[in-house]
């Protein structure tokens, strides 16, 4: 019994699910509309209780670490902290504000939002540029002709996206554009291509049963 | 060869001090340097500025902070050109770390509307509805029935009664769409959203994220194309209000050229000490 649930009923409802959703795009009847339109509203529901999910998930994985003293487990008090704490100001923000939303402009949630995890998260996200420079100055090596290549459209496309580039050369827009718009084109829509055949196969596999690994196991 | 090889052992510390000092030297005394409209940003601004005064524009910011300071100028650019336009802009976001960032930046430009003797309204002029969890189920529910996928804005406010809402029932009757896109949303609003409603569909994304794109731009499956901040900075001044994007260009322009150099003397110090067998 155990198996039927862990294995074929995971396979019945992918098949069963995704076969009506494929019957449904070419069959566009009332009633396969309504059920379309019932299944994403299940999805929605579904996709609400995933986050409830990974809030879960993450305090049990820093809890573990906590408990078992795992090197950087300070970090897990940090992220606890920071939790309960935007957790509980939204709370109360949401119960004192005028619409009951902690989301409105002036609560304390929001304050804590657009003050902390605005400019600490765009920090993070800019330190990239320091690292991407450095990155740049020991990797990127002229090797072989490939390499070089590549060197050649990163340094014209570059110059080419930022004003001072145009200062510096009229012609180097001009270069940029055509490395985006032909050389660049050609290859993502191959990639693009590749990718939805891929997709194609990949949700055969899946509404037939052959892929397995969504399941967490991959017999 | 001394000096190359000392050169090719740089530390790390003296590069992140140049990039620092790119940055900040240029925003405490800007160069305003000129900048051209790139023909995929300039298509955006044509269609939003062709559309009639009511005329209802989806602006779709799905990024968090992490991306906010390329991104949410972007947002604000549109939002401005919709707002001058008289047009009605109806946002929401597929981002749970983004619906404060529609808060914020409906807050600053209404204000900056306010001090300019327009103000306005809410629910008549704008919605703010907030953030739907579900993806792509949330682009397709909003195409089946867009009341009833949102059916209150992000106050709680019904949206069966709203002026801004009135007669629309599907994305498919939208005038026109922008989306903002941190990460793959915007491959859902192309292939779910505009290829299944037919809307008129733009895309705004990161810099790094642009070049993906292009196919899409050039099979007109989207009308135009705003990367990065350079994309955020060309629309500001095609409005006439430069903003942040526009005032972080000539940071971003000094900091591409450090970044072009350092690789060009990188190369020259190993090709010198490779020929001389040292490398």
């Amino acid at each position: 019994m155990a198996t039927f649930f862990r294995k074929q009923l995971p396979i019945l409802l992918a098949f069963v699910f995704g076969m009506t959703m494929l019957i449904r795009y070419y069959v566009p009847h009332p009633i396969s509309e309504q059920i379309y339109n019932e299944f994403i509203k299940w999805v929605i529901i579904i996709a609400g209780f995933a986050a409830i999910l990974g809030i879960l998930s993450l305090l049990h994985y820093h809890w573990n670490k906590i408990k078992r003293r795992q090197p950087g487990y300070g970090f897990s008090f940090v992220t606890y902290i920071a939790f309960f704490t935007m957790l509980v100001v939204g709370l109360i923000s949401g119960s004192i504000s005028e619409t009951g939303s902690p989301l409105e402009a002036g609560t304390g949630f929001h304050w804590m939002y657009i003050n902390l995890m605005v400019p600490m998260q765009s920090t993070m996200f800019a330190i990239l540029g320091f690292f991407v420079a450095s990155a740049a100055f020991r990797a990127f090596r002229a090797r072989n002709p490939e390499a070089t290549l590549l060197l050649i459209a990163a340094i014209l496309v570059m110059l080419g996206r930022v004003p001072l580039g145009e200062a510096i050369w009229g012609s180097f827009p001009t270069i940029s554009d055509w490395i985006l718009n032909v050389l660049n084109m050609s290859g993502q829509r191959g990639i693009l291509l590749g990718v939805g055949l891929s997709q194609i196969a990949m949700a055969l596999r899946i509404l037939f049963g052959i892929e397995r690994t969504y399941m967490g196991g991959g017999d | 060869m001394k000096f190359w090889k000392a050169f090719l052992k740089l530390d790390r510390r003296i590069i992140y001090l140049v990039v620092a000092l790119g940055v900040i030297i240029p925003l405490l005394w800007p160069m305003g340097l000129p900048m051209r409209t790139s023909p995929e940003v300039q298509v955006v601004y044509d269609d939003i500025d062709a559309l009639e005064p009511g005329s209802r524009v989806w602006l779709a910011m799905d990024y968090d902070p992490a991306s906010q300071p390329e991104l949410q100028p972007m947002s604000k650019a549109i939002m401005r050109h919709c707002f001058e336009k008289n047009l009605r802009v109806l946002v929401m976001t597929l981002w749970p770390g983004g619906p404060n960032l529609i808060v914020e930046a409906l807050d600053s430009v209404s204000a900056e509307f306010a001090a300019e003797g327009k103000n306005l309204i809410e629910g008549t002029d704008y919605v703010n509805l907030g953030y739907k969890p579900g993806g792509v189920a949330v682009i397709l529910g909003s195409g089946q029935d867009l009341k009833d996928t949102f059916p209150t804005d992000m106050f709680g406010a019904a949206t069966a009664t709203m002026p801004v809402l009135e007669d629309l029932n599907s994305i498919k009757d939208l005038d026109y769409m922008v989306e903002i896109a941190a990460g793959s949303t915007a491959d859902w609003w192309i292939v779910y959203g505009q290829k299944n409603y037919g809307f008129p569909l733009a895309i705004g994304c990161t810099a790094v994220s642009a070049s993906q794109y292009y196919p899409y731009l050039n099979s007109k499956q989207i009308t135009g194309l705003l990367g990065g901040l350079r994309g955020a900075a060309e629309y500001e001044l095609l409005t006439g209000r430069p903003g942040i994007a526009t005032a972080g260009m000539d940071a971003q322009s000094v900091v591409h050229l450090i970044v072009v150099l350092a690789i060009i003397f990188a190369n020259i110090a190993y090709i010198v000490t490779l020929r001389k067998g040292g490398a």
